[in-house]
Order: structure tokens, then C-alpha cells, then sequence
């Protein structure tokens, strides 16, 4: 009691005393938790694969079994093929709609910002239900509507292929290549192009020798990204690919998770994917580094380029991504949520509004996936904006040892498929001694582990275009670091925080893979349920749960929009 | 579903009256005593496979209007992932499941040979016709399902006159790209129908299968609505699931094929460690009991006692070939054919 007394009296007059400096207790608590969260479970993805599953000695034995099975080593080859195709695939959807939007005079090119912008909320897994419903080869409403027309028994379009596969992936990862190059687009000046006209270049041949080799690193660094979105997906393939009879890397890796389990020869035949995701990210980096002049500064002006006729095309092209990627699919799954039989034609006695009483109210399990999604997205995305921006304001301050070390250890998940963390946390943390699996926690903390990256990154930016002048003046009135922080550096950036807090929560609120093998009943998300569910294809039922979740996540998204501007979801970082 | 409406009533009545009135007119005293064992524990969980997750959710909410304040935690899935699910729990020493429900005896057996079921005779196992008495002799497991695997065909799409009359039939080249079939390294009714094809037609039937470019759901279930759909026009599937279906509404039918309905018999059994193992029995005893007999009938299940009326279409295993396997056919042959599968179909 004496003690709290005290404490209180120095309060009172230590604000003109010197202070305790908590800088080091701040370092070994930063260090503890990064040890948590990513050091333990990363570092088991080495252990585990060179573990003899028996004898848990050192072996090579797991990669010699990994990687001498025909059908393993097909799953990857398949998988090597479908990222590649659905690259092309987001590249042709992306590029044009950002050149039109960030270059030229086009018509429409706020409508085409929203159409991204739905393309990245809509969850993989319903992109994938709506396209099954779309394009399933007999029953899908396009197939039908073109047997209709021209009474071919051939499908228009097979979404059960490896095309269809790529084509559904490519709808919902194109944003990436949008955000990359609309900001590559957005620092190219005028002049150039100026320059090249006045040299008797038409536009379209100016863009093609002046503005796409200038924005080309940019691109080619977000196809990359979209390459390792692919290869980690599980979802989508697990929908599509199971059904179409290909098998790839991720659809390979859950059955090492039946039992008897084989955690280790997962972990060996996660090796490459992980190599694969380093090398790629490095070059990526070095890509985005190699400094074209041209891009590296803000100045110039942007004039939008007259285009002529060329309009009308982008503008078609745009209406197209969008009417692929958000609205056919949505459409769809709103009918579909309130039909009684999906295949069925539109009509009154095909209408219900049972699969909304069931999921709301007579299905308790899918309740509780409703609550667990928003506790753990909640949750997740608190601790990760407040982590990733003590740690960025730490390390870009300087204020701990070993900053970089740091820095780069809160970055390094980002090297790692959500479902091969997946597997590390559950190696980690699933069993004795804390015993998480089934818990809430077990999630939450491979989320925030999963996203710190893209938290860490945001607020870095934020806290560099901050002077630290600022700060300073606070500790010259007597102010400790803990005052500067909560007083003057977040407020001054409360709006990019709330904007990294939305993004995590959204991305959170749909993250299957990460949640694979660590769900089990109590701590089940909609996107596990999801895909428990679809293994029945109850699409009807889907739908509405889907519908449900989209409705949810949009109200959020359009509360970002509100405070924050529109931009706040696709700014680059 | 007049019955559910029936059933809620009587639950919200039952819920008004005092505790000790309301576990008597349906409950025998042995029942009653294990209810009231049963009812602090307040909750059970079941993984449960042979059954949609909506009759499995009803079934969890009977249960509860039958034996108010206990509820049950419904975690439907096929086998192999409701198998992968527990032993995941097992291996991190978590202690989720009370009942599992699994369409794969192998994967009871399994369990049973690792000491980690609970042996319990229930109080109702000699109500159940005999067919289904004793597949235990330890009483670790008891059967507490069964479900004919047939043909199943979207009626929009093919007359009754040209669908498959027997397995081969599926082969026929006119099916080609309008065939679906389940996938045996998930469910246990497909693991158990690929097990019996295979014993019937050698392995050259899935030989051929793959060459027919069939749909590959990953539940027996997903067969039949994609065939419901229009996606596909004939499959194997559960004959229960496609009655379900026609009722909805959707153009679809199913029929026993010549060669015999594979019946699949789902064992339940209770977990060594299952967190609430009074409840666990009386689940147990419920799942040997009329009342959901009764409620599955009317789902158009094949019932597992004689007292029980069956639904109109329900296909009377007594008036059609059957078959089956035997446990050690199971225990032995479903990964092993699941394996060829997999080899086989590239997934």
C-alpha cells in the first residue's frame, strides 16, 4: 500500500524529474513478442522438416518423400502453370483499367475505382461459388443462356478447369496489379509523353514506348504478388479443382493433415513454397528499387491524355472487369440466397426467404461462425494496428537496439503462405503445453502474425511523413516518449491507423487459409464453415451466408470511405 | 415440417413447467436417471457424417427439446475430415468431441484399438432391429445409422426408361461429362462404395470412370445436388439425400441399382475423454431412440428400428438386392482404395 502511495507522490512531482527510461523494458517486450509470433512458429517449418517423424532425429528422409511421389510433384507443376496463367490473366484485367484511370480522359473512371475495390472485398471462396453458379459447364446460368441461343450442347465456358480456375483467381487478385501500377502511372509527368508527341508519337504509341516501360518494374513487382497470392490459395482450388480433377500444391497439402497426420512431410513440402515466395519477394524488391528516375519524385504535372475514340474501349474494358468480377457474381448470389433451388429459372415459386431463417435463425453453428469471424477480425486487427505501429514508430525512430533486426523480423511472414503459417502455428501452439487449438486465440494470434506485415508497413509510412519536431517538442515541456506517442503521434495519424484497422479487419473477416487446421468446432470462422458447407454444395444456403458476410464487410468499408476518404483501401503500401 | 413445428411447441411447453414434471411422459425411468445425471453437464458436442448438416441440426435441436438444458454443439462433415478434426484434438490434447457419428467403421475401430473410447452398453441397443445389434462385441460402438448408396438422376434431363439400371451402366459413353461421383479420400459412404465396386468390377471400373470426366464432389451429398442442379444428369449418391432433394421441389430421382444398394452403416461411439460424459450417453441412448428415428424417417433415412413408419419412396431393403461390407473389408480396403483413387483421378 505504501508502495502505491508513493508511486502516486513521484507522480505528482516527477513530471519535472527525469524519468525512468522504459525504453529498454519496451525492447524486451517487443522481442518476447515477436518471439510469440514469429520466430517459434516460423522457425518449426525448418525443425519439423528435417524431423524424423518417428525417432524425431535429424533426417532428409520427409523431402525424399515429398518430392519423389509423381502426384506430389505434378500437384506443384500444376500449380507453377495456374499462377502463371492467372498473372496474364489479372495483368490483362488490371493494366488497362489503371492506365485509363490514372492517364487518360476515359469516362467512368470513379465507377472503375469501385469496381476494384468490390473485386477486393468480395472473399475468394464467394468469387468462386458465384462463378460455379455463372459458369458450372451444364447448369451455370451462362452455359444455359448460351445453350439457349445457339442450342450448342458445348459449354461456352467450363469454370471446372484449369482456365476457369485461373480466370476466377485473376477476378479476384487483379486489384494488386491495379493499386502497383495506378501508382506507378500516378508519378510518370506529362512531359515525357509531351516530349514524345512533339516528336510525332501519337498517344497510344507514346504510352507504349514512354509510360509502360516507365511503370514496368511496378507491374512486373505485382505480378509477382499475384503469382504467390495464387500458389498459396486454398479455397478456390478446393472448390473448383477437386471437382475438375487437378490437383494443386495447397489441395496436396491438406491431405498430409489427415490422420494419421503428417506434419513433417507437410512442412518439407511447404519448403519450396516458401523458397519460391523469398526469391520472388526479392526480386520484387530489387525491381521496385532499380531507380527509374522518372518515378522517383512527385513533381511534374499530370495532365489526363485526350484519347479520342481509344475511350470508348477502355471504358468497355472497364465495364467488362466490372460486370466479371463484381456485379454477374454478386447478382448471383443474392438470387441465389433467395431461391429455393438454385438451377432453377428466376420466378415467384422459385423465391424464399428460407436459407436466411435458417442460417439467422434456426442454425445455431452458423450463428456462432457469424460471431467468431467478427470477434476474431475485431480482435486481429486491434493488435495488429497497435503493434505494427509501436513497432514502426520504435524502429523508425530508432528508439530500440537492433532496429532492423526488428524491422525485419515483423516483415518476414510476409514470405510465408497463410496455410503453410497455418501449419506452423499449428506445430507451434496446437498442442501441449498451451494446448490453444480450439480457441479463439489460436487464430487471432496467426492473424496478427499473418498481417503485421501489411500493418508494420502502412504505419511506417505514416510515421516517416512525420517530423519529428513534433515530438520533440513535447520532451522539451518535460513529456516522456509514452506522451508524445499517445498524444501527439497518434492523433496526428488517427486517420491512416483506422485506415490500416479496416483493411486488417476486412482482410481478417475472409482469411481462410490461415485458419485451416487450426479451427475446430468452437473456434470456426465463415470462411472454414464455408467451406465445410460447400463440401454438400449447398449453394442456396452459401449464398445467404455469404450475402450476410458481404453486407457486413461493405458497411465497414463504406464507414472507412466516410472518415477517410475513398482512397484509404488501394493506396499502394 | 409440421413435425418441427410440433416439436417447438412442445419444447417452449415443456420449458414452462417445473423440472421434475418434465422428464416424464416420454422418458422411461432408466432414461430419466441418465437425464438427470446428464443436465448439469448442459451441453454435448457431435461430429457427426452421415447426415446433411440441416438434419443434423435438427436432430441436435430435438434432442434438446427432448432433454431441455442440454444443448448440442452440431460439427457435421465428411469422414475423413471429421476423423482429421479428432485427431487433431487428440494430438493436442484438446478435448472437444462427447459422440462421433462416422460413416467409416474403420476409423471407430481405430479408435477402439487405441484405448480411447469409452465402453458403454446402452439401455436401448436391443430396441434396434437385429441387423444392426452387436457390430461391436465390446460395446465401444453401436450402429446407429443406415444409408443406401444408388443411382441418382435429374429427371429434367433423363427419362426413368433411359438411366442407369445397374453400376456399369455408369460407364456408358453417353454419360460422358454428365456423370458425378464423390471422392473416397473424403466421404465414408464413397470410400465403402469404391471398396464394393472395386470387389465387384476390379479396378479397371475406375479405370474406365476417369475416362467418363465425372464431376468429383467431395461429399456423397455434393452428387447429388449438382445432379439436381442440371450439372451433372446421373451419379452415385445417397438415395436418402436425392428423397430430400425431390421434396424440395428439384428434378431429381434415385433408383436401386440391379447389382445391389450399397448400405452403409454408421457406428457411434463416446470419446474416453469426452468432456461431458453423461450427456454423451444420453446422446447415445437418444440416437437409439424413436423419437429421431421418427424425424429422420420423415427425412426419408432408412430407420435402424422395426417401430418406426417409413417415408413413401424410401426404398425397403428387404424388396431389393443389397450390399455391403464387412467390417474387416473396411478396416482393410477404404484407404487403400482411396490411395488408388487418388493415383488414379490426379486428386
Amino acid at each position: 500500500m505504501t508502495d502505491a502511495v508513493d508511486t502516486q507522490k513521484g507522480a505528482r512531482v516527477g513530471w519535472r524529474a527525469p524519468r525512468f527510461d522504459w525504453t529498454m523494458a519496451v525492447f524486451v517486450l517487443l522481442a518476447v513478442l515477436l518471439v510469440i509470433l514469429i520466430v517459434s512458429p516460423l522457425s518449426r517449418l525448418v525443425i519439423e522438416s528435417f524431423t524424423h517423424p518417428e525417432t524425431g532425429g535429424f533426417t532428409l528422409q520427409n523431402f525424399v518423400d515429398a518430392f519423389t511421389r509423381k502426384r506430389y510433384m505434378t500437384a506443384y507443376w500444376q500449380t507453377l502453370q495456374l499462377a502463371g496463367v492467372t498473372v496474364v490473366m489479372s495483368v490483362f484485367m488490371a493494366l488497362p483499367m489503371a492506365f485509363a484511370v490514372s492517364r487518360t480522359d476515359t469516362p467512368g473512371r470513379g465507377l472503375m475505382y469501385f469496381a476494384v475495390l468490390g473485386a477486393f472485398i468480395v472473399p475468394p471462396f464467394l468469387g468462386a461459388i458465384g462463378w460455379i453458379l455463372l459458369a458450372g459447364p451444364n447448369a451455370g446460368w451462362i452455359n444455359q443462356i448460351w445453350e439457349g441461343l445457339t442450342g450448342s450442347e458445348e459449354p461456352l465456358f467450363n469454370i471446372f478447369s484449369m482456365w476457369g480456375l485461373a480466370f476466377v483467381i485473376a477476378l479476384n487478385v487483379f486489384p494488386l496489379i491495379f493499386i502497383f501500377a495506378t501508382s506507378a502511372f500516378d508519378l510518370i509527368s506529362s512531359e515525357m509523353e509531351e516530349a514524345a508527341a512533339i516528336h510525332g508519337a501519337g498517344p497510344m504509341r507514346a504510352t507504349w514506348l514512354i509510360t509502360l516501360p516507365l511503370a514496368l518494374p511496378a507491374i512486373l513487382g505485382a505480378s509477382m504478388l499475384v503469382f504467390l497470392e495464387t500458389i498459396a490459395l486454398y479455397g478456390t482450388p478446393a472448390l473448383i479443382a477437386i471437382p475438375a480433377r487437378f490437383n494443386v500444391a495447397t489441395t496436396q497439402l491438406t491431405t498430409f493433415f489427415e490422420y494419421p497426420a503428417k506434419i513433417e512431410l507437410a512442412m518439407a513440402f511447404s519448403v519450396p513454397m516458401v523458397l519460391i515466395t523469398v526469391v520472388l519477394l526479392v526480386a520484387q524488391r530489387m525491381m521496385l528499387r532499380g531507380g527509374t528516375v522518372a518515378v522517383s519524385g512527385k513533381g511534374g504535372a499530370r495532365e489526363p491524355m485526350k484519347i479520342g475514340r481509344w475511350k470508348w474501349l477502355f471504358l468497355g474494358h472497364g465495364i467488362a472487369v466490372a460486370l466479371l468480377a463484381v456485379v454477374l457474381p454478386s447478382f448471383i448470389l443474392v438470387t441465389t440466397s433467395f431461391s429455393v433451388a438454385w438451377a432453377k429459372p428466376f420466378g415467384f415459386d422459385n423465391m424464399t426467404l428460407a436459407n436466411y431463417r435458417e442460417i439467422l435463425f434456426e442454425q445455431q453453428t452458423v450463428r456462432d461462425a457469424l460471431w467468431n469471424t467478427y470477434t476474431i477480425s475485431l480482435s486481429g486487427a486491434t493488435i495488429c494496428t497497435a503493434l505494427g505501429f509501436v513497432i514502426a514508430y520504435m524502429v523508425i525512430r530508432k528508439l530500440v537496439p537492433m532496429a532492423a533486426v526488428i524491422a525485419f523480423l515483423t516483415v518476414s511472414p510476409v514470405a510465408v503462405p497463410g496455410i503453410v503459417l497455418a501449419i506452423c502455428f499449428y506445430a507451434a501452439y496446437a498442442g501441449p503445453p498451451l494446448s490453444l487449438y480450439g480457441s479463439s486465440m489460436l487464430i487471432i494470434i496467426a492473424f496478427v502474425t499473418r498481417f503485421l506485415p501489411i500493418a508494420f508497413v502502412s504505419c511506417a509510412s505514416g510515421v516517416r511523413s512525420m517530423n519529428p519536431e513534433l515530438e520533440e517538442a513535447v520532451r522539451i515541456h518535460g513529456g516522456g516518449r509514452f506522451r508524445a506517442l499517445a498524444e501527439v503521434v497518434a492523433p496526428v495519424l488517427k486517420k491512416s491507423l483506422l485506415g490500416v484497422w479496416i483493411l486488417v479487419f476486412v482482410i481478417c473477416s475472409r482469411e481462410l487459409s490461415t485458419a485451416m487446421f487450426l479451427s475446430s468446432y468452437q473456434n470456426r470462422v465463415i470462411s472454414i464453415l464455408t467451406l465445410d458447407l460447400s463440401e454438400q454444395g449447398e449453394y442456396e444456403m452459401l449464398a445467404a451466408m455469404g450475402v450476410v458476410l458481404l453486407v457486413i464487410t461493405t458497411a465497414v468499408v463504406a464507414v472507412g470511405i466516410r472518415f477517410l476518404g475513398r482512397d484509404f483501401m488501394l493506396r499502394r503500401n | 415440417m409440421k413435425r418441427r413445428t410440433f416439436l417447438m411447441a412442445s419444447a417452449a411447453t415443456a420449458a414452462l413447467l417445473p423440472v421434475g414434471v418434465r422428464a416424464a411422459s416420454h422418458m422411461s425411468d432408466e432414461i430419466a436417471a441418465l437425464f438427470e445425471k446428464a443436465q448439469p453437464e448442459g451441453e454435448v458436442t457431435w461430429y457427426v457424417v452421415p447426415m446433411d448438416s440441416e438434419t443434423a441440426e435438427r436432430c441436435g435441436q430435438l434432442f434438446t427439446s427432448l432433454y431441455p438444458g442440454i444443448k448440442v454443439n452440431v460439427v457435421r462433415s465428411t469422414a475423413t475430415v471429421a476423423f482429421q478434426r479428432l485427431n487433431q484434438d487428440l494430438d493436442t490434447g484438446v478435448a472437444n468431441c462427447d459422440v462421433l457419428t462416422t460413416s467409416n467403421i474403420a476409423h471407430a475401430e481405430d479408435l477402439k484399438g487405441r484405448d480411447l473410447l469409452t465402453q458403454y452398453s446402452p439401455i436401448r441397443k436391443e430396441e434396434v432391429l437385429p441387423a444392426f445389434q452387436g457390430t461391436d462385441p465390446d460395446d465401444m460402438y453401436h450402429v446407429t445409422t443406415a444409408g443406401p448408396m444408388g443411382i441418382v438422376y435429374n429427371t429434367n434431363e433423363v427419362s426413368e426408361a433411359d438411366a442407369p439400371k445397374n453400376w456399369p451402366d455408369l460407364l456408358d459413353p453417353k454419360w460422358k461429362g454428365k456423370l458425378a461421383i464423390g471422392h473416397p479420400g473424403f466421404s465414408g459412404y464413397v470410400g465403402i462404395w469404391a471398396v464394393k465396386m472395386r470387389e465387384l468390377y476390379g479396378w479397371e471400373y475406375f479405370e474406365k470412370l476417369v475416362e467418363q470426366e465425372p464431376y468429383v464432389g467431395r461429399s456423397s451429398i455434393d452428387v447429388v445436388t449438382t445432379t439436381a442442379a442440371g450439372e451433372t444428369q446421373v451419379g452415385a449418391g445417397p438415395t436418402t439425400s436425392a428423397l430430400i432433394s425431390a421434396e424440395k421441389g428439384n428434378p431429381m430421382a434415385m433408383l436401386a441399382p440391379t447389382d445391389g444398394l450399397v448400405v452403409i452403416t454408421s457406428p457411434s461411439c463416446i470419446l474416453k475423454n469426452a468432456p461431458h460424459p453423461e450427456a454423451a450417453k444420453l446422446f447415445m441412448e437418444f440416437l437409439m431412440g424413436t423419437e429421431i428415428a421418427e424425424l429422420t424417417a420423415e427425412n426419408f433415412s432408412t430407420p435402424i428400428r422395426g417401430d418406426v413408419k417409413v417415408r413413401d419412396g424410401v426404398i425397403p431393403l428387404s424388396e431389393v438386392k443389397v450390399i455391403t461390407a464387412t467390417k474387416d473389408q473396411i478396416i482393410t480396403e477404404v484407404s487403400e482404395t482411396a490411395e488408388m483413387f487418388r493415383d488414379t483421378f490426379g486428386i
